[in-house]
C-alpha cells in the first residue's frame, strides 16, 4: 500500500525514458526505440494526419477541422510577417513545422500516462541548436562576412581610437549574448513543461495520499484536487503559449539572419 | 413622438457601447496582467541573465584551458558574461514593454494567482 502510493506520487517517474524495443547498436550508439521516440513519432503522425485531412477537402465553406488547419496556417504566416517581414516567409515551412511539432508534443503530454517529449532538454536543446544553426548558416550564405556585423553595432561618428575601445568591450558581450540565445530558447520550453508536469503530478498525488492518510487528509485532498484541476487548465494554456513563444523567437532570430545590421 | 423615440434609442445604443468598451478594456487589462506576472518576469529575466553568465564562464574556462592563461580568461570572460546578462535583461524588458508584441511577455509560472 505504502509502496504503491509512493510510486504513484513520485513526480519524476513520468519523465523516465524507457525502451520499448531493442535495436542493435550502430557505431556503438544505443538506438533502441524508446517511449520518447515513440511519442515524437506519434506527434509527427498526428500532425500529418490532421493537416492532410484539413487540406484534402478544400471546400469553400470549411468544416471545423479544415477551418482549424486554415487558421493555423494563417496564424503562423502572420507571425512571420509581423516579426521578420515578407522576406521571412521563405522560412514558413520551417517555422510552421517547428510550431506544430512542439504544439503537438506539448498537447500529447497533457494526455494522462503520455510522455512529454518537450520536457527533456535533449529535445528542446536540439531544436534550438537547429534554429541557431539555420540562423548562422543562412546568415553567412546570404550576407557573407557582413553577417558578423551582428556582433558590431554601428556607432556613428566617433574617433577611431574610441571605436576600438568600445568594440573591444562590446563585441565579446554581443557574442556571449548570441551564444546564450539557444540556451534560453531551449531552457524556457524545457523548464516550463517540466515544472508544469511536476506540479500537476504533485497536486494529484496530494489528493490521493490525503484520502489514504485520513484525518486532516480528508480536508486537504479536495483542495489539492481543485488545484490539480486548475493547473490542468493552466497547462493547456502553457502548452500552446510555449510553442508560440518558441516559434516567435525563432522568427526574431531568423530576422537577424535576414537583416544582420542592427 | 418618433424623434423622441429615436433619441431614446440612440441614447441607449451609446450607453450600451460605452459599457461594452469599458468591459473590453477591463478584460484586456486583465489579460495583459495575467500574461506578465511577477513569477513569469522572474523566470524570464533569470534565464536571460543566468544563461549569459554561464556562457561567459564556459568561454573563460575554455580560453584558460587552451591558452594556459589561468585564471585571467575566466576573470575577464566572467565580467563580459555579467555585462551580457545585464544587456539581455534590458533587452527582455524592452521586449516586454513593447506593446506591439504582447505574447513575448508570456511565460509560465505564476500566471495563476492561486499558485
Amino acid at each position: 500500500m505504502n509502496l504503491f502510493f509512493y510510486g504513484a506520487a513520485d513526480p519524476m517517474k513520468q519523465f523516465e525514458v524507457q525502451k520499448w524495443f531493442e535495436l542493435p547498436p550502430v557505431f556503438g550508439y544505443d538506438i533502441s526505440f524508446t517511449n520518447a521516440a515513440g511519442f515524437m513519432l506519434l506527434g509527427v503522425v498526428l500532425c500529418i494526419a490532421f493537416f492532410s485531412y484539413a487540406a484534402s477537402r478544400g471546400k469553400v465553406v470549411p468544416n471545423r477541422l479544415q477551418s482549424m488547419g486554415e487558421i493555423g496556417y494563417g496564424f503562423v504566416a502572420d507571425m512571420i510577417r509581423g516579426t521578420a517581414g515578407e522576406e521571412g516567409l521563405r522560412f514558413f515551412p520551417f517555422v510552421f513545422t517547428l510550431f506544430f511539432f512542439i504544439l503537438f508534443a506539448n498537447l500529447i503530454g497533457m494526455v494522462p500516462y503520455a510522455f512529454t517529449t518537450t520536457s527533456h532538454i535533449v529535445v528542446t536543446g536540439l531544436l534550438s541548436l537547429l534554429v541557431i544553426g539555420i540562423v548562422i548558416g543562412f546568415g553567412l550564405w546570404k550576407n557573407g562576412l557582413k553577417f558578423f556585423g551582428l556582433f558590431a553595432p554601428s556607432l556613428g561618428d566617433m574617433h577611431i581610437l574610441g571605436k576600438a575601445v568600445v568594440y573591444a568591450i562590446l563585441i565579446p558581450i554581443e557574442i556571449i549574448s548570441f551564444i546564450a540565445r539557444p540556451l534560453t530558447l531551449s531552457l524556457r520550453l524545457f523548464a516550463n513543461m517540466l515544472a508544469g508536469h511536476i506540479l500537476l503530478k504533485l497536486f494529484a498525488g496530494f489528493a490521493v495520499t490525503g484520502i489514504a492518510a485520513g484525518g486532516i487528509g480528508f480536508a486537504v485532498a479536495p483542495l489539492a484536487f481543485g488545484m490539480g484541476v486548475a493547473l490542468n487548465a493552466l497547462e493547456f494554456l502553457v502548452a500552446g503559449l510555449q510553442a508560440y513563444v518558441f516559434a516567435i523567437l525563432t522568427c526574431v532570430y531568423l530576422n537577424d539572419a535576414l537583416h544582420p545590421s542592427h | 413622438m418618433s424623434t423622441n423615440e429615436k433619441n431614446d434609442l440612440a441614447d441607449r445604443i451609446a450607453r450600451a457601447k460605452s459599457a461594452q468598451e469599458q468591459t473590453d478594456k477591463k478584460q484586456r487589462q486583465k489579460d495583459a496582467s495575467a500574461g506578465v506576472s511577477a513569477g513569469a518576469l522572474a523566470l524570464r529575466y533569470g534565464a536571460e541573465f543566468g544563461a549569459s553568465v554561464f556562457v561567459g564562464i564556459m568561454m573563460g574556462l575554455g580560453i584558460d584551458h587552451f591558452f594556459k592563461t589561468k585564471p585571467w580568461g575566466l576573470l575577464i570572460m566572467l565580467c563580459f558574461g555579467l555585462a551580457a546578462g545585464i544587456l539581455g535583461v534590458i533587452r527582455a524588458y524592452k521586449e516586454l514593454t513593447d506593446a506591439s508584441n504582447p505574447a513575448m511577455s508570456a511565460d509560465k509560472t505564476g500566471s495563476n494567482p492561486e499558485e
